[in-house]
């Protein structure tokens, strides 16, 4: 187990290498001066020499990557050619936003999606079942930004109940967090129903229920434990997405998270800030994988096993 | 097990029902009487501010939400063109001068009493404003006047706009004079630009000292105190007790950063917010019908246009002719209702509407598809040609560039439109890689010069800068832009400008189309709000309805 999880996370420096690689050749190579950018259309070339030689875009192409990775071996991720704030410093200020939409959406999806899967598993082929899959197959479909505005003009504007921006107040996050659950949820439900259908139908619940188990049982104890293991998968999967930034919610509510933080990084071609962020992003994702791999082996004896090969 | 899941249902249920219960205080805001019509010569346009206005008698705070987040608010730091620290850096800092209320052309003393230009017009002699205090209590001197003013020249984003300023040095203890290069009458509008706020040398060399970001811990004489700054949410600021010009009616201002334009548009409508900045035109026609809100919308200091390069790869843009065809090809208030929802003015003269230099009764080639295709077949494109164009990605750029498409295609003209990146747009704008392109030009200060010296002197055509984006080589149009600079006379410069529209219309280098708006959204509870065609918002200017 525990050279397992030292391979995985010595298989964290080639991902890294190949993320920053890529953010960095990307955002060199595709036209576009971030110079110019800062100082808009009118500045004098002497000022934009100047400048270029302050944030060192004077360098080679490769000089100036192994200057990043040296840079960044010290601690020293560069600092944000717009602000000129330690990379870090902002993302840090934003990262608590994100994970806070995240694991609110996160928690949504699990105890709506999860409880709602077993009603309809238990309930199979019923109206209750049929209603409940055209729910969730719209679900799926509603794109964010729609459903997010809808929210709005309910609550915010005709309703008067919650307000349209902010992130100052946890009531802040209540609608962002049920737009970004939505599809999570929906895919949730879908999961965990199949899973349980499938569970159900396998003979150590014949066992049980021949050998008169009460029917609750059968579903909460035997059942639901087997059901669960591609619901946890998909669960940490959905957090990695969620905390790589719900972009589109961040952007209609206003919430500072790192999805912002990253368009915005973009769209003024603010490399150092742009590499720190997706890179801070791909190295939370690949943990949460692991750790959803770990959770696994607790939760399923079998992969336990198969770890201590 | 069942109940255990039943009653975390139930938990997360009464959770999401409190979390709706709870959400509305986050708002306060009363129903009142009176109505309060901003007075202001500069609004152009008001809207729903006849109806029964709003006052509220326990707000204290103003939340003003603009569509992005400034990166610095240290004076001189940003592209002086740049209306996002403008609005938050006014409130903070303060400059020798400052625009009247909303009223870009009348300038008024702020931290001087009074100013004299030498005979030769080299020197300017500002008799400082004496007992000013900055926001740590320390006293402001004229030191810290005159270091501020060289530390912006000395920035880069500052040399373009004040190439003319030499220096500021101290005479004596109440006064500052301004040196400059040569004589330039619009020099005091300079002076404006938050560029040039005051600060004191003192904190700012005490930032350096320490490490601090002056930009992100800001100082300065003005009516607001900086308090926080939540990197992408907001910047708060609170009234300065000890100001110079007595009290501010609003005691505490949040800046909020929203970037979605319809979720901001919302907030304003529910009165989460009280001003917006930066409306989206497909809301402005549901604000304007919202009797609680004022739409205060002014023409903005710069205009959109068509750059056709005369020194480009297409040899067709060289022949006059041509152009002229395309001038008289385009029919710009069906840009301006196709691509902008109808929002913006028709613009003939490469001079924005509201500044020194604007030709009222100019008026370029009539729109005439006939004589446009007469003009190509003339010129020897009977069958018509094909011509790339070049724009930013931004819908403000694509979609009126999209009806020009489709209007010279009626002249059998074919664009090649190329909607870009904002990044890549401005390198192929610096080393004029284009046929043509659908842009926009804006002025610093409200005189013809800022923009005309840029667009039409030949020294600016290969600049690697967006200046002279037509690539005119023409000595008429030097000597004229030349005169106009150094010219004294109003009557004179007027007539001098008036030459180069005529200039310009003749030889079609650029086709003016359009002067956007800058609309401020205000609920109509905010006294005195107003519009201004570059973001000069003196919040201590406003107060709330107290009715």
């Amino acid at each position: 187990m525990h050279k397992y999880v030292i391979k995985r996370l010595l298989m964290l420096i080639p991902v890294i290498l190949g993320i920053t690689f890529i953010l960095y050749s990307i955002m060199t190579l595709t036209p576009g001066d971030p110079v110019r950018m800062i100082l808009g259309d009118g500045a004098t070339d002497e000022a934009v020499e100047q400048m270029r030689e302050e944030l060192g875009l004077n360098k080679g192409f490769f000089e100036g990557y192994v200057d990043y990775l040296k840079d960044a071996a010290h601690g020293d991720f560069g600092k944000s050619y717009r602000t000129r704030e330690p990379v870090f410093n902002e993302v840090f200020a934003r990262f608590p936003n994100t994970l806070k939409l995240a694991s609110s959406a996160i928690a949504i999806s699990i105890i709506l999606g999860v409880l709602v899967g077993i009603i309809q598993a238990v309930h199979q082929y019923s109206i209750l079942d049929n209603i409940i899959s055209g729910i969730t197959l719209i679900c799926t479909s509603i794109p964010d930004f729609w459903f997010g505005l809808i929210l709005i003009i309910i609550f915010c504007v005709n309703l008067k109940l919650l307000p349209a921006s902010g992130s100052d107040h946890w009531y802040n996050y209540v609608l962002p967090a049920i737009t970004a659950s939505m599809g999570y949820t929906a895919g949730t439900i879908r999961l965990t129903r199949s899973s349980m259908l499938e569970v159900i139908r396998s003979d150590y619940i014949r066992t049980a229920r021949a050998k008169g188990t009460d029917e609750r049982t059968i579903t909460y104890r035997h059942a639901l434990k087997n059901a669960l293991l591609p619901v946890v998968t998909l669960i940490g999967i959905n957090l990695g997405w969620q905390l790589g930034g719900t972009i589109i919610v961040e952007q209609i509510f206003a919430i500072p998270g790192i999805g912002t933080l990253m368009i915005g990084a973009v769209r003024s071609k603010d490399i150092p800030l742009l590499m720190a962020s997706v890179t801070f992003v791909a190295v939370l994702s690949s943990l949460i994988n692991l750790g959803t791999d770990i959770l696994y082996a607790y939760i399923d004896p079998r992969i336990k096993a198969e770890y201590s090969k | 097990m069942k109940k255990r899941f039943l009653s975390v249902l139930g938990m997360a249920m009464s959770a999401v029902m409190l979390f709706s219960a709870c959400g509305g205080s986050g708002t306060s805001s009363n129903t009142g009487g009176s109505t309060s019509e901003p007075t202001n010569k500069a609004v152009v346009t008001t809207s729903g501010g006849g109806a029964e206005a709003t006052g509220t008698t326990d707000k204290d705070t103003l939340v003003f939400v603009m569509n992005a987040e400034p990166t610095s608010m240290e004076p001189g730091a940003t592209s002086t063109g740049d209306s996002y620290p403008r609005m938050t850096n006014i409130q903070i800092y303060e400059t020798l001068l400052r625009q009247k209320m909303g009223d870009k052309t009348t300038l008024e003393p702020l931290l001087c009493d009074s100013y004299e230009f030498s005979e030769d017009g080299l020197h300017i002699n500002f008799a400082i404003k004496q007992g000013v205090k900055f926001h740590n209590g320390d006293e402001m001197t004229v030191d810290d006047v005159a270091y501020s003013i060289n530390k912006a020249l000395a920035m880069p984003n500052v040399q373009e706009l004040a190439d003319m300023i030499e220096d500021a040095e101290v005479i004596d203890d109440t006064h500052v004079q301004v040196n400059l290069k040569y004589a330039y009458s619009p020099v005091l509008n300079i002076l404006v630009n938050p560029a040039f706020s005051i600060i004191s040398q003192k904190y700012y060399e005490q930032c350096q000292a320490d490490g601090t970001n002056f930009g992100r811990n800001p100082m300065g004489t003005g009516a607001y105190k900086f308090v926080s700054w939540q990197n992408g949410a907001n910047i708060k600021l609170a009234a300065n007790e000890n100001w110079h010009k007595g009290d501010v009616a609003i005691k505490n201002v949040e800046f909020r950063f929203m970037a979605d334009a319809t979720t901001a548009a919302i907030a304003l409508e529910s009165g989460d917010s009280d001003i917006f900045y930066g409306v989206d035109s497909a809301d402005l026609p549901r604000l304007r019908e919202n009797p609680d809100i004022n739409v205060l919308s002014v023409q903005s200091a710069g205009f959109y246009f068509i750059a056709l390069n005369t020194d480009g790869p297409n040899e067709a843009l060289k022949n006059d002719k041509v152009r002229k065809a395309i001038n008289m090809a385009v029919n710009r208030q069906e840009i301006i209702d196709g691509g902008q929802d109808g929002v913006g003015w028709v613009t003939e003269c490469p001079i924005t509407p509201g500044i020194f230099g604007y030709q009222e009764d100019f008026h370029a080639d009539p729109y005439d598809v006939e004589a446009a295709k007469a003009l190509l077949a003339e010129a020897g494109y009977p069958d018509g040609l094909t011509i790339q164009m070049k724009t930013p990605e931004s819908s403000y750029y694509s979609r009126p560039a999209q009806v020009i498409q489709e209007e010279l295609r009626q002249i059998g003209i074919t664009v090649d439109l190329q909607v870009m990146e904002r990044g890549a747009f401005n390198t192929d704008v610096g080393n004029r890689d284009y046929e043509s392109i659908y842009f926009w030009i804006g002025s610093s200060f409200p005189d013809a010069d800022n923009i005309v010296y840029k667009l039409f002197h030949s020294q600016f055509a290969h600049s690697g800068l967006a200046t002279n984006m037509a690539c005119i080589n023409s000595p008429e149009a030097d000597e004229l832009v030349e005169k106009g600079r150094q010219e004294l006379d109003p009557d004179a410069r007027m007539e001098i400008y008036k030459q180069l529209s005529e200039l310009n219309n003749e030889n079609a280098w650029y086709i003016p189309i359009l002067t956007s708006t800058n609309t401020l959204c205000a609920r109509n509870y905010v006294n005195n709000a107003y519009g201004d065609s570059a973001a000069y918002y003196y919040i201590a200017d406003w107060s709330f309805n107290r009715e």
